[in-house]
């Protein structure tokens, strides 16, 4: 009886001496995993905010390689790289110090949703650079139009049939109206959408006028071939 | 010799020196210049046209090139990467 109650005694005292320190040892162990996952939170996160910056490193050096950019669209979009980089450096800086795990969470949000790099300021950037050098051909289309008409008078006034060349000119006058149409609205499309008004598709007006004014050009350029080919032809013919 | 006749036949060889320099001047006036059109000038000068014409229009037809060259950088910078909206 007397063992017994002994025995009894010594395990309840072992176990009341043991609970507090296995409480403490799993929440200890707890602390260290929510730590583990909170870095590993962090250099994922990190590693997204390096990857953008090294997105707006590029973007900058091409807009800077583009000398058919205008000056005004290069430093507008140069603005906003400026921003958007300096703004995620911050980030990253709240990120890295970050000891809650719920704020750590919306730190990362904001990546994404604050910022649109991948998804608004290099896309948009790069149309607007893809507008530009097509502004610059319209210029240089109107240029060749202007110098086969040039041609075009001096055949007709040595007496040269000049109609069909004549006719592909005006084709290719009318290209080019269509195409500056396209690429002269793309910056104005593109330009003030930010990150908190981005939808899916914000971009779709400046993309599609992009390439009108592209397929525009070409049609031009066709149709300017096909004049000075008319002009060849109508020389060769009275040659002979 | 005698003054009296030594003068006149003097004043008689500068008469026909001066003549004969007047006379080869007049000559060498109405020789025809030496860069004189050729007869068949204005045929050559057609050619010179015609060839300045072609090479006018080699130029457009270059210039138009290089803006179809300029197209397929167009199609680089419009055709961007896009990531994932919820990346």
């Amino acid at each position: 009886m007397k063992l017994r109650t002994l025995v009894t005694a010594t395990a309840v005292t072992v176990t009341l001496a043991l609970t507090p320190a296995v409480a403490i040892a799993q929440t200890r162990d707890r602390s260290q995993a929510q730590d583990a996952r909170m870095d590993r939170v962090k250099s994922r996160c990190l590693a997204a905010i390096d990857r953008r910056q090294q997105a707006i490193v590029e973007l900058n050096n091409r807009l800077d390689n583009r000398s058919n950019l205008s000056d005004d669209h290069r430093a507008a979009l140069k603005d906003i790289d400026d921003h958007t980089s300096s703004g995620l450096a911050s980030l990253a800086n709240q990120i890295q110090s970050e000891d809650n795990a719920q704020e750590l969470r919306a730190e990362c949000r904001q990546i994404v949703d604050d910022y649109r790099v991948f998804v608004l300021v290099r896309p948009r950037a790069r149309l607007v650079v893809a507008s530009d050098r097509e502004l610059a051909a319209v210029a240089k289309l109107r240029d060749a139009a202007d110098r086969i008409q040039t041609k075009i008078d001096e055949a007709t006034h040595d007496g040269k049939d000049t109609s069909k060349a004549e006719a592909d000119l005006a084709k290719m006058r009318s290209a080019i109206d269509t195409a500056a149409q396209h690429a002269s609205v793309v910056y104005d499309e593109v330009i003030h959408v930010t990150p908190a008004t981005f939808s899916a598709g914000a971009l779709s007006a400046g993309r599609d006028d992009t390439h009108a004014a592209r397929d525009a050009i070409r049609d031009a350029a066709k149709a300017g071939h096909a004049a000075v080919q008319d002009l060849r032809s109508a020389r060769s013919a009275s040659a002979t | 010799m005698d003054v009296r006749k030594t003068v006149p036949v003097l004043m008689l060889a500068a008469a026909f020196a001066f003549g004969g320099a007047a006379c080869g001047d007049k000559t060498v006036t109405s020789a025809p210049p030496a860069t004189q059109a050729p007869v068949d000038g204005s045929h050559e000068q057609a050619s010179l046209d015609t060839s300045a014409a072609d090479a006018d229009l080699t130029q457009v037809d270059q210039l138009l090139r290089d803006i179809e060259s300029d197209l397929n950088a167009v199609d680089q910078d419009a055709a961007t990467p896009e990531g994932d909206p919820a990346q």
